[in-house]
């Protein structure tokens, strides 16, 4: 052999362990999300949930919702969130220099009138015009501000929040009436060491939407819809549950999450110099209390239900996965401290090196370590068995895994009613593994260059689909 | 070879869980169906049986006895007085008290928080003590689903042992609180007891639940609190001297004014608010005009519910400050 | 409408609660206590069945989907046909800010859940008395 081919055949070997080790990994999370969800399923029914309602003892929350250029949806998205079924909260709607009619149609349908509103100092943001409270209702705050982007509306919102918890949501992200007491009640449980919880997010394309309601739960025509449904309810119903029972949760969904608002102001907020606020976030809450040495809950609550709509074509979705993979990049770099350190605890050894290792090198050793290894094979430097057993352990597994999240969902949540839904969904778990998470490695190779580039302007980007359903690097190519 | 045959069976196992579930879904689907037709059929009966004018149970076999039963236990939830006494009525007789006393000695940790939570809904007096003892059980969601039901039976009798609970960490603080707030005033002389406790948790809490459950004259125990070595517990105390709306500690609540921690001053602040009267009118536009975000922001409240005249006018000069000026703002809505 | 004419009409009461069982409930008590009773499952219908049936007064569960019960009094309010039609509201909810709410958006009475159907009952009769 020569020098060059050890060295392929070395790194084909390395990929084959980082896939082995990934399934482990994965199938332990899936053990751990079947376990704990099986424990759930009953319990469910004995919450209590009429009685968070009714008490008075149930916090407060501010629900934050960042809008550019969303005059389309924005009334009826608000309209759902002042109805949602929660005894205490307030709604305050961030407009971040929309160019649209967004505060025109907000004006018009909720009678809102300019208020001189105090609001704190605590986190620097851009000039915020006017602030409207609306006559009818007032719960609902809106704030004018000149545009710097979602992470600087957001603090904003924390800064004007007046309750102790804010939850942090997209404009068009739709919550299901009872998310914010099951999102809640993890808080009335134990209070005090709850800082923050992240809920399920969900794919509603392809749902009948009424009034910022999902009535009827379908699966999506399009078909990268449909791959990301199952993508979406792997990663919250397997790995984040998984995580969440190790008490190491590294991302709470920047699409549905809440946070103490006081500990949100200390910290200083959402980073606005980064594309990955969410997980950044995560991470620095981690970060800042351990180093505190204090006792600290970070919970994933699996049963509340956050839908969004998730991009449609390639373009869209390429362009926000590769943003992903920079928002990581960006997240690791700030916090690379923490990466394998046992001062952070099960945070630092397990969860930063699963974001180092599986996610922000996937591309390497999961992409071009099954192509290298197909090279080798064409070139008869490895054997046929060998080959066969690394498509086994990146491909095939990949499908079991997907098989085995998608019959967590159908017992413990069976949202989706419809034979042919569930069908059409096993059908995809092949279509997924095989073919769409090539794509999607692809572009977080992609990725790579923009990091490179050190690309840190926004543009003009589609609004749709924030939602990050990461963790997923899936345990396969 | 075998991680083939590992792999080939996951794979088996896998689909084969989901088709199950699949199938499992579509039947709970159909049950569901049925039972919402076999509810709307009894309903009227339901009705007839709550309202009291036509006592007469239907007789019932198999599966319409337990949807009757969840439809009681669905209209126990919302109503009280006499309709619902008619519904313990109705479960006293059939026998489902006893049915749940015993499961709620089961083996099964499913079945006993099943049976401390059905207990509540089924309006029976006789399951308070059988409650009381599952509060010491060993399990986390029977202890808080008995706690729930104590509440929901309005057990007077057990206020001690569901203070002693939550005191000894065996309820979530929330749980314990509702409970003593859906069984009324008559937990308040445990309350008091409580505010003496070393923990200033409950000491906070035991003031608040005072706040809410208390009448004018339970205030009197409350203002030493006010200079209780815990901020949480000085700012619960305010806040329940201003639920209970006594002006007898107004003179305290403005000295509080002054405390050194934002939130006490925010929470005295708000409670002078909801006492009213204008002899803490100059305190408070102090602390409206001067102090930090949060005191502030209540004072200028507090202030808007007084005496709106005066934060308009004060609104005009030039030491406002924003929190004056939003609350005139918001009075001109 | 006690002196219009029409002694004899039963008075039409408006009931509004997305939640079947107790809608029936209420439906029921008041049914047998003489009034005619027209049903709406969410705020938007009893907003429309208010305004096509003009009843005599209208009961509204404050949690609807679509609209609330505080947006349907108000809106009640704010339009000539029906703004003097009595509304009660049924509350689950225990604050006194609530029920402000519900009388600042121009509810007449209000009913706290878990409620009593007699009491209920009575509470519509001393409305329907009052006028």
């Amino acid at each position: 052999m020569s020098g060059a081919e050890t060295v392929f055949v070395v790194f084909s070997v390395l990929s084959f362990a980082y896939f082995v080790v990934l399934d482990l990994l994965y199938l332990t999370l899936t053990a751990l999300a079947w376990v704990d969800l099986r424990k759930k399923l009953w319990r469910r029914n004995y919450l209590g949930l009429d009685e968070v309602f009714a008490s008075p003892l149930t916090p407060g929350i501010s629900v934050l919702v960042p809008a550019y250029n969303e005059e389309a949806g924005i009334v009826e998205s608000v309209r759902s969130l002042l109805a949602l079924r929660y005894p205490r909260h307030e709604v305050v709607v961030i407009n971040d220099g929309s160019k649209d009619g967004t505060i025109d149609a907000l004006v018009e349908a909720f009678d809102l009138v300019p208020v001189r509103q105090a609001i704190r100092e605590g986190i620097a943001t851009a000039r915020i015009r006017t602030a409207y409270v609306s006559r009818p209702h007032p719960d609902l705050l809106v704030l004018d501000k000149e545009n710097a982007g979602r992470s600087d509306a957001l603090n904003a919102g924390v800064n004007a929040a007046r309750y102790p918890y804010v939850c942090m949501i997209d404009a068009d992200s739709l919550l299901e009436q009872d998310a914010l007491l099951k999102i809640a009640k993890p808080l009335l449980d134990q209070p005090g060491s709850l800082v923050a919880a992240g809920g399920t997010v969900r794919v509603a394309n392809g749902c009948r939407i009424e009034n910022g309601q999902v009535l009827d739960v379908r699966l999506a025509r399009n078909r990268l819809a449909v791959v990301q449904t199952l993508e979406y309810i792997r990663s919250f119903l397997v790995a984040r549950v998984g995580w969440g029972r190790l008490n190491a949760l590294g991302l709470i969904s920047g699409a549905f999450g809440i946070y103490d608002r006081a500990l949100l102001q200390t910290v200083g907020g959402l980073w606005v110099d980064t594309v990955g606020e969410d997980l950044e976030l995560t991470l620095r809450l981690h970060r800042y209390l351990r180093e505190r040495g204090e006792p600290y809950r970070i919970a994933f609550v699996d049963d509340p239900a956050c839908w969004t709509e998730v991009p449609e074509d390639f373009a869209t979705l390429g362009r926000q996965r590769r943003r992903w993979q920079r928002g990581l990049w960006e997240s690791l770099r700030r916090h690379r401290t923490m990466i394998g350190n046992p001062r952070y605890g099960i945070v630092g050894v397990l969860v930063l090196v699963y974001f180092a290792v599986f996610e922000f090198l996937s591309p390497i050793f999961a992409l071009l370590g099954l192509l290298l290894t197909a090279a080798l094979w064409a070139a008869g430097v490895v054997s046929t068995g060998y080959f066969l057993s690394m498509l086994a352990v990146s491909v095939v597994l990949g499908v079991v895994l997907s098989t085995a999240a998608l019959a967590i969902e159908e017992l413990s949540f069976g949202r989706y009613k419809r034979r042919r839904d569930v069908l059409r969904l096993m059908a995809y778990t092949v279509v997924e593994s095989i073919g769409y998470h090539q794509v999607h490695l692809t572009w977080r190779l992609l990725g790579y260059v923009d990091i490179v580039r050190g690309k840190t302007e926004w543009g003009e980007q589609k609004r749709r689909g924030l939602a990050r359903p990461t963790p997923t690097a899936a345990p396969r190519p | 070879m075998t991680l083939f045959v590992v792999i080939a069976v996951l794979a088996v196992l896998g689909a084969v869980a989901v088709l199950a579930a699949l199938e499992h879904r579509t039947w709970l689907t159909r049950r569901e169906a049925r039972r919402r037709e076999t509810a709307n059929r009894l309903r009227p009966s339901a009705l007839a049986l709550i309202d009291g004018e036509d006592p007469q149970v239907p007789t019932l076999s198999g599966p319409d006895t337990l949807v009757f039963a969840d439809l009681l236990v669905h209209y126990s939830r919302g109503l009280r007085g006499e309709a619902d006494d008619r519904i313990s009525g109705y479960f006293e007789s059939t026998g489902a008290v006893d049915r749940e006393l015993r499961h709620l000695h089961g083996v099964r940790e499913r079945s006993r928080v099943e049976a401390a939570f059905g207990l509540g809904d089924l309006g029976s007096s006789r399951a308070v003590p059988e409650l009381v003892r599952a509060l010491d059980d060993r399990s986390a969601d029977v202890r808080a689903a008995a706690t729930r039901s104590l509440g929901r039976l309005g057990a007077t009798t057990a206020v001690q042992q569901v203070i002693a609970a939550s005191v000894a960490l065996r309820v979530p603080r929330a749980v314990a609180g509702a409970a003593l707030l859906e069984i009324g005033p008559q937990a308040v002389p445990s309350l008091l007891e409580l505010l003496g406790h070393e923990d200033p948790h409950f000491r906070a809490d035991a003031a608040e639940l005072i706040g809410l459950l208390g009448a004018a004259n339970d205030a009197d125990a409350l203002p030493s609190r006010l200079r209780d070595g815990s901020p949480e517990v000085r700012a619960a105390t305010a806040a329940a001297l201003g639920r209970l709306g006594s002006g007898t500690a107004r003179d305290e609540l403005v000295a509080t004014l002054q405390d050194r921690v934002p939130y006490v001053r925010a929470s005295a602040a708000r409670a002078l608010g909801q006492i009213g009267g204008r002899t803490a009118t100059a305190a408070l536009l102090e602390v409206a005009r001067h102090d930090e975000f949060d005191p502030a922001s209540e004072a200028a409240r507090a202030l808007a519910r007084i005496d709106p005249a005066l934060v308009l006018r004060a609104a005009e000069e030039p030491d406002s400050g924003p929190h004056l000026l939003e609350a005139a703002d918001r009075l001109r809505l | 409408m006690s002196g219009d004419g029409s002694p004899t009409r039963q008075p039409v009461i408006l009931a509004a609660d997305d939640d079947e069982d107790i809608l029936e409930m209420v439906a029921f008590r008041l049914e047998r206590s003489g009034y005619t009773v027209v049903r709406a499952h969410d705020g938007a219908q009893a907003l429309q069945a208010a305004r096509e049936t003009l009843p005599d007064l209208i009961v509204l569960d404050v949690m609807m989907p679509k609209l609330d019960g505080y947006e349907v009094t108000r809106a009640l309010r704010a339009d000539e046909a029906t703004s003097r039609i009595p509304v009660i509201l049924l509350t689950a909810r225990v604050q006194d800010a609530d029920v402000q709410k519900g009388f600042d958006a121009g509810a007449d009475d209000y009913v706290r859940k878990p409620f009593s159907p007699q009491e209920l009952r009575s509470r519509v009769q001393a409305i329907l008395g009052r006028r």
